[in-house]
């Protein structure tokens, strides 16, 4: 998965689960920055009764680094609350949901959003006394849409969520709740030793022929929590960038949720009383996609989710020297000799260092594209606001030639499996040595979800929308799956 | 406003990282009142007549050698190092 369950902690703690994080400049408001962090993974429609819903005991964050100093700049804040409106009932609904406020609503969520401005300069080091210089609430008490539970509970189900998007005090828009999953992947051919189904006959262990990839999240949904915000106000001078050489036309993303320290089950006497203790104290995190989950070893992965991007220095060995990139001469014997040279030689993966821990610096792809963030090590999504949408968006991103794409930002559809598969397999090598040659296998490491480069559909996320907020519209618990 | 950077704003569960200072220090006045209340079985300390009496607070005895004692209530956190606190609590559940 992108980060679905990519932890041992985390695996058993879905609700404060980051699974997917998206940035990219809008397509339907182009001065503006739509940001989607995902929560709550794998979650069958037919949920009934207790369909999913947010943590009210989780805080979620979604945190940029617009100054490139290694601290974060501006941290959005949501916090949910759980209200029951009928009650009496073991039933999520009582009747149809034509309406947010629908009497026959029994449990709904409702959510507040907080910016938080943080103060403080580069020269304050980064274990500096920053202040909060700023907490502003743009908003208490907005609304979750219900749960897609079928068409007769909610039967006009575009026109719910559509009620559900709101603006803040700020301008921005925002929406939380339920969304089809939009992330695509066969996972079951990556977790069986990495043999994809269009190529396995090249496997080490071959199966005959080849194979229709399966897209394993096709008919799951997921919870979203979306942003659109003006590019002004994420800025770190406040004005619309428009050269994407200016370096800080470039921010860095990362979503984040955290549980209070202590947890405290109350006997049947008690139970009024505060569950939750203590400061809050991270358990998840999320940039780029895979990071946690493909490039960090399995007995470090929950202290991943705890630490700072800022200090990802100490997991970079496996991103310089990735697992992957050594298993994949061996699980496709004769396929990849260039790829298995460079892994013998021993030399840093650089290329892969600058897409997921610092940025593309200029004139690598380029002479004018350029999404570095500084030398600090970090897993951010990094987007270079300068660069507009795609008319023709690319699947592989810049990989594609697509530089509105990964890994500038995240788009729904770009085709994150492959991008990566292919930029361990050495496919971005060059960009750091001219001299190496991809091996010809690059070309047709796919995981196989897409028709062509353009395909927006990647079979079963055709719910993409057109505008804010992206995310198609949940599947239906009564349809889904289908008989 | 507190001085709070984003990282300490979340802080890591890490008993070094409350020992070495992390953490809010407990005001010394407030101390005292612990100790001695606890030390001389007096009668307890005068306490404000406000609802934040009412809030439970958990604590965390981290290490009674050293005295090192956490507590927990709302979204604070506090560690105070107090052996005869410690070896109290200790004692009550031994």
């Amino acid at each position: 998965m992108s980060s679905h369950r990519e932890a041992p902690e985390i695996s058993k703690d879905p609700v404060a689960d980051s699974t997917d994080l998206y940035a990219f400049v809008s397509p339907d408001a182009p001065s503006t920055v739509t940001v989607i962090a995902n929560y709550v993974p794998l979650q069958g429609p037919a949920a009934g009764p207790n369909f999913y819903e947010f943590g009210d005991d989780v805080l979620y964050e979604i945190n940029i680094d617009n100054d490139h100093d290694g601290e974060v700049d501006i941290t959005y804040q949501f916090q949910f609350k759980t209200v029951i409106e009928v009650g009496g009932t073991f039933l999520y609904n009582v009747g149809p949901i034509s309406s947010l406020d629908s009497s026959n609503w029994n449990r709904r969520q409702f959510y507040s959003v907080t910016r938080i401005d943080w103060e403080g300069s580069p020269s304050r080091g980064r274990d500096g006394d920053r202040r909060r210089s700023g907490v502003t609430n743009l908003a208490t008490n907005l609304p979750c849409p219900p749960c897609n539970v079928g068409p007769r509970s909610t039967p006009n189900y575009p026109a719910l969520a559509a009620a559900a998007i709101k603006t803040l005090s700020d301008g921005s828009k925002v929406f939380a709740g339920q969304r089809a999953e939009g992330f695509y992947v066969d996972l079951g051919s990556i977790f069986d030793l990495g043999a994809l189904r269009p190529i396995q006959s090249n496997h080490l262990i071959p199966i005959p022929g080849s194979a229709m990839a399966v897209n394993a999240t096709k008919d799951l949904n997921v919870h979203s929590i979306a942003l659109q915000i003006p590019m002004t106000m994420l800025t770190h001078d406040g004005k619309a960038p428009t050269d994407p050489k200016q370096p800080f036309s470039v921010i860095g993303v990362y979503t984040s949720a955290s549980r209070q320290r202590v947890h405290f089950h109350h006997g049947d006497d008690e139970r009024h009383n505060p569950a939750n203790f203590g400061p809050w104290t991270q358990v998840s995190r999320m940039g780029n996609p895979l990071f946690n989950e493909v490039l960090v070893p399995m007995e470090r992965k929950d202290d991943w989710n705890h630490d700072s991007p800022f200090g990802d220095s100490k997991y970079a060995d496996g991103v310089l020297h990735p697992e992957l990139a050594k298993l994949l001469p061996v699980l496709y014997p004769g396929a990849f000799p260039h790829l298995q040279a460079l892994v013998t030689s021993g030399k840093p993966r650089a290329d892969l260092a600058a897409i997921l821990l610092t940025g593309i610096p200029a004139g690598v792809v380029n002479p004018t594209f350029q999404n570095f963030t500084g030398t600090i090590q970090a897993d951010l999504l990094r987007l270079n606001m300068a660069v507009p949408p795609s008319a023709s968006p690319h699947n592989l991103g810049v990989v594609g030639g697509d530089l509105a794409g990964f890994p500038n930002g995240r788009r729904l559809a770009d085709d994150i499996v492959t991008i990566e598969l292919k930029a361990i397999a050495g496919a971005t090598y060059p960009l750091i040595d001219p001299s190496y040659v991809p091996d010809t296998a690059v070309g047709i490491v796919d995981q196989g979800l897409t028709a062509s480069a353009t395909d927006q559909t990647a079979k079963g996320t055709e719910h993409y929308l057109a505008s804010f907020p992206f995310l198609g519209h949940p599947h239906s618990g009564y349809d889904v799956p289908a008989a | 406003m507190e001085p709070t950077s984003r990282r300490t704003f979340l802080k890591r569960s890490s008993v070094a990282a409350a020992a070495a200072g992390v953490a809010t220090v407990v005001p010394a006045s407030a101390a005292k009142a612990l100790t001695s209340s606890h030390a001389t079985h007096d009668a307890p300390p005068t306490l404000p007549d406000d609802p934040s009496v009412d809030v439970p607070v958990i604590a965390h005895v981290r290490d009674v050698r050293k005295g090192l004692v956490t507590l927990y209530t709302g979204e604070k956190e506090v560690t105070i190092k107090d052996r005869r606190l410690a070896a109290a609590l200790y004692r009550a559940t031994h």
